[in-house]
């Protein structure tokens, strides 16, 4: 190695939106150490300045000519640039959001939006990540600060339960992740760049070995973790009725869209010789998360364990994108994924408002709430029919447009199944927006009797109003204006050299089957 | 094929260590007088009759210091094969080891200012 | 087989013994301090398979990071407690206990057969041995640079979470002014622990 040219090939330029939001997080520490707790008034700013901060950078690195950088550590390459763009925008709303209820909650904000950011960098660094030792570290990162952020509320004693519940399965589940890359890199013959994995395996004649399965297997455990896939789905529901609600929806937004990513370019790039198999694997993941998270929200009480469990439909969804691996796949599920942090986020963004007011997040009590606080009840109203598929929301569009290219592609039972477990999710959806809205003065649950005057003067009121307002435009407008989106997730994939090439080998691969025998079943 | 060099001093240190409490205890299996009563079984010659069990509640101040402990603990594991390959290296290898250092210079002040490292 | 070689399988035997005796009573014992202790056990066995696999700077890390720090703080963790209660026995308990050492088995079998099944590509470069550690010193900073930086915000985080988690709250006072809006999710039982500061 030459450290002379280090310098040069390192190529360090490309992290750049991971080094704002790290220079932002050690300025909000040391703010706060500094002033104290009276920089509460402008370290919420500065975070989400330099999350944006974050943002912009990464739209100047949407055209870069060499994005691998850190000698293979890492690659910056279109896809991880939208991802990095949806777990820093997350972040930032989630900031937006967590003022007010931090505050409220009597525990201090500094820590808790410099624990936020770290796991927004450990997201971010997932999402490029390009060898097995950053993709580790980076998830240990996005982890640990999760888990942290679940037990911040430690004088609520459903935090500290919802803490440890996630520190001790996410403990497992990482460690079993961590096993299946190593079989990886043994069988690999030593090598952690994920481009040189797959030859070398190829090379070394153990494609067929069992050990590529079992590594396989492992490390979909660990990924099926992160995105909450049925069946390694058991803490959603209790961690997300017991964190924090900010948390909870980074943790439905940010954390999941890093979970893809890492679904991406893992499954994609180091195992393409099982690929057979981590499609069935996939396929049964998301007809199980699709059918179970959608049926088991119907019974649901509690609007953040209803959330959990839709957001467990959800990923379902999402996975159709990736099973069917064309170009219109990947583009489907990242425009579902970017639509889906607004109205997720929405929602929670509600869910906040409605319980900072009334303390609670039981259903029942929503009854009308239309007479008392008609923005709070038409924001999620649209947020919970979006996510519903309603049209012209936004996730209709998205749903779309991801069971379209499902259809296109020949994967039948997962668009059926998806449609009607979504027709399922309208009914759930339904039912809140219908207690919300139909009810009688004289049905009005006791909280929403007792509900107080909207003051939106109250410190850390704006920025959650301001959240609202965000997602709700977001959300309705998304669908319709849906074009620059569009170009966006279309763009990500056509540039990205990873899957580009994955599509052309399947490509050949399709014309190879269909050249060797004419009647091969389509695939599930 | 092991290729380590110094251990096998550390092999007869080890081998020793293992036979000083055989030999002692053996020893005195066969050299000692097999008596039992009252007497032998209470503490010998001087120190305290022990009061109630050998678990109890520890301070969480012990906690808090471990755990700052196994932070910087960890960060000595990583900078030293920095120190060790340090002439190899050059400047740049200083100022990437520099911004990790720096990084974690915050945590300190950090535990400082917030009173981790106070036995209070 | 020369003497060098009979000390290294008697060592592996040693070890290796040491270890699985130690990780098993890990599980087993009833007494969570003798666990405890146990695996500290375990993590010096571990670091003596590392020294004899030629990895001398990792046995080290191992003592210093696992047994040095990690298993103190488990030990202090289990000793701030102070609540020795024993446990009810469960009826046919032994049912699960079977099917957990089934499943335990099971999977032992597959990755036993796996691990002898793959023809594993074995390294053709030289053993570093003493020189390993100024590779690792390189290797830190030129391949593994970004994970070695990024592992120093994983540590100011965790020292960060540790503290918030373990420091005693000061109660903040100025809650008690706001009466319009009430805190949020009021934990369902143990009020009285919970929201002692929030009425």
């Amino acid at each position: 190695m030459d450290f002379a040219t280090l310098a040069a090939q390192l190529n360090a330029g490309t992290i750049l939106p991971e080094g704002i939001v790290i220079t932002t997080l050690l300025v909000v520490l040391v703010g706060d150490l500094i002033v104290g707790r009276s920089s509460n008034r402008w370290t919420p700013y500065v975070a989400i300045a330099g999350l944006l901060g974050a943002i912009v950078a990464l739209y100047y690195q949407w055209d870069l000519s060499d994005p691998i950088s850190f000698l293979g550590s890492f690659n910056s390459d279109a896809l991880s640039i939208v991802f990095r763009g949806i777990i820093a925008l997350s972040a930032a709303v989630t900031v937006l959001m967590s003022i007010r209820y931090v505050e409220q909650s009597g525990t201090s904000l500094a820590e808790f939006i410099v624990i936020l950011m770290t796991a927004t960098v450990g997201g971010m660094f997932l999402a490029g990540a390009d060898e097995l030792v950053t993709i580790y570290v980076a998830l240990e990162t996005l982890s640990i600060s999760s888990y942290l952020l679940t037990g911040y509320m430690k004088r609520d004693p459903r935090s500290n339960e919802a803490a440890l519940k996630y520190l001790l399965i996410g403990a497992a589940s990482s460690a079993i992740f961590l096993y299946g890359v190593s079989l990886l890199y043994g069988l690999s013959g030593g090598e952690t760049r994920l481009s040189v994995i797959t030859t070398n395996i190829a090379a070394n004649n153990v494609d067929q070995s069992i050990g590529v399965v079992i590594a396989l297997v492992f490390v979909i455990a660990g990924i099926a973790f992160k995105i909450a896939a049925v069946p390694f789905h058991q803490w959603t529901p209790d961690v997300y009725e017991g964190s924090p609600t900010p948390v909870v929806a980074f943790l439905s937004v940010g954390s999941k869209a890093a979970g893809f990513v890492l679904a991406v370019r893992l499954l994609v790039s180091a195992f393409p010789l099982v690929s057979e198999q981590w499609h069935f694997v996939l396929t049964a993941l998301a007809l199980l998360s699709m059918i179970l998270g959608n049926v088991v929200a119907l019974a649901q009480t509690s609007m953040k364990r209803l959330l959990a469990y839709s957001s467990i439909g959800q990923a379902g969804f999402v996975m159709i994108g990736l099973i069917i691996g064309t170009e219109a796949g990947y583009a489907s599920m990242i425009f579902y994924l970017l639509v889906y942090l607004f109205m997720n986020l929405g929602g929670f963004a509600c869910v906040i408002l409605f319980s900072l007011r009334t303390g609670t997040d039981e259903i029942s009590e929503y009854s009308g709430l239309y007479q008392k606080d008609p923005l709070l009840t038409l924001a999620l109203s649209i947020c919970l029919l979006s996510l519903g598929g309603i049209p012209p929301l936004a996730g209709f569009f998205g749903k779309l447009y991801l069971f379209w290219a499902g259809w296109q592609a020949g994967a039948y039972w997962l668009v059926l199944v998806g449609l009607m477990t979504s027709v399922v999710s309208i009914y759930y959806y339904i039912r809140v927006v219908k207690m919300m809205v139909v009810k009688e003065a004289d049905e009005m649950s006791e909280s929403v009797k007792n509900y107080p005057a909207s003051d939106w003067n109250l410190e850390g009121m704006r920025p959650l109003q301001v959240s609202l307002i965000v997602t709700l435009v977001a959300t309705s407008l998304a669908g319709i204006l849906s074009n620059p989106l569009f170009a966006l997730a279309n763009g990500s994939v056509e540039k990205t050299p990873l899957l580009q090439s994955s599509l052309n080998t399947a490509q050949t691969a399709l014309v190879d089957q269909s050249v060797a025998t004419s009647s091969t079943p389509a695939p599930l | 094929m092991f290729v380590l060099s110094g251990y096998e001093y550390f092999l007869g240190f080890l081998l020793i260590c293992g036979l000083v409490p055989v030999l002692a205890l053996g020893a005195s299996q066969i050299l000692r007088p097999k008596r039992s009563g009252v007497e032998r079984r209470t503490t010998y010659e001087s120190g305290m009759e022990p009061i109630g069990a050998a678990w109890i509640q520890f301070n969480i101040r012990y906690y808090m210091f471990s755990l700052v402990f196994v932070i910087f603990d960890v960060e000595t594991v990583f900078l030293y094969p920095w120190a060790v390959a340090f002439s190899k290296l050059g400047l740049l290898a200083f100022i990437e080891a520099l911004i990790f250092i720096a990084i974690l210079v915050v945590g300190l002040v950090y535990a400082w200012r917030k009173g981790a490292l106070e036995w209070s | 087989m020369n003497i060098a070689d009979g000390v290294q399988v008697v060592s592996f035997a040693v070890l290796a013994l040491m270890m699985l005796g130690a990780a098993l009573g890990v599980v087993l014992l009833n007494n969570i301090v003798y666990s405890a202790f146990l695996l500290g056990l375990v993590f010096i066995s571990i670091s003596g398979l590392y020294i004899l696999l030629n990895a001398g700077f990792v046995a080290a890390a191992q003592v210093l990071i696992y047994v040095g720090a990690v298993n103190v703080l488990i030990l202090f963790g289990i000793m701030l407690v102070n609540k020795r209660q024993p446990f009810a026995p469960v009826r046919s308990a032994w049912l699960s206990k079977v099917a957990t050492a089934v499943v335990c088995l099971g999977i032992f079998a597959l990755l036993g057969t796996m691990v002898l099944a793959t023809p594993w590509q074995l390294s053709t470069e030289a053993i570093a041995g003493d020189g390993a550690l100024v590779k690792i010193g390189l290797h830190f900073f030129s391949d593994f640079l970004l994970p070695f930086e990024l592992a120093s915000v994983l540590l100011l985080m965790a020292l960060i979470g540790a503290i918030v988690l373990a420091r005693r709250e000061y109660l903040p006072d100025e809650l008690e002014e706001e009466t319009v809006l009430t805190l949020p999710e009021r934990p369902r039982e143990l009020t009285s622990s919970g929201s002692r500061s929030n009425p």
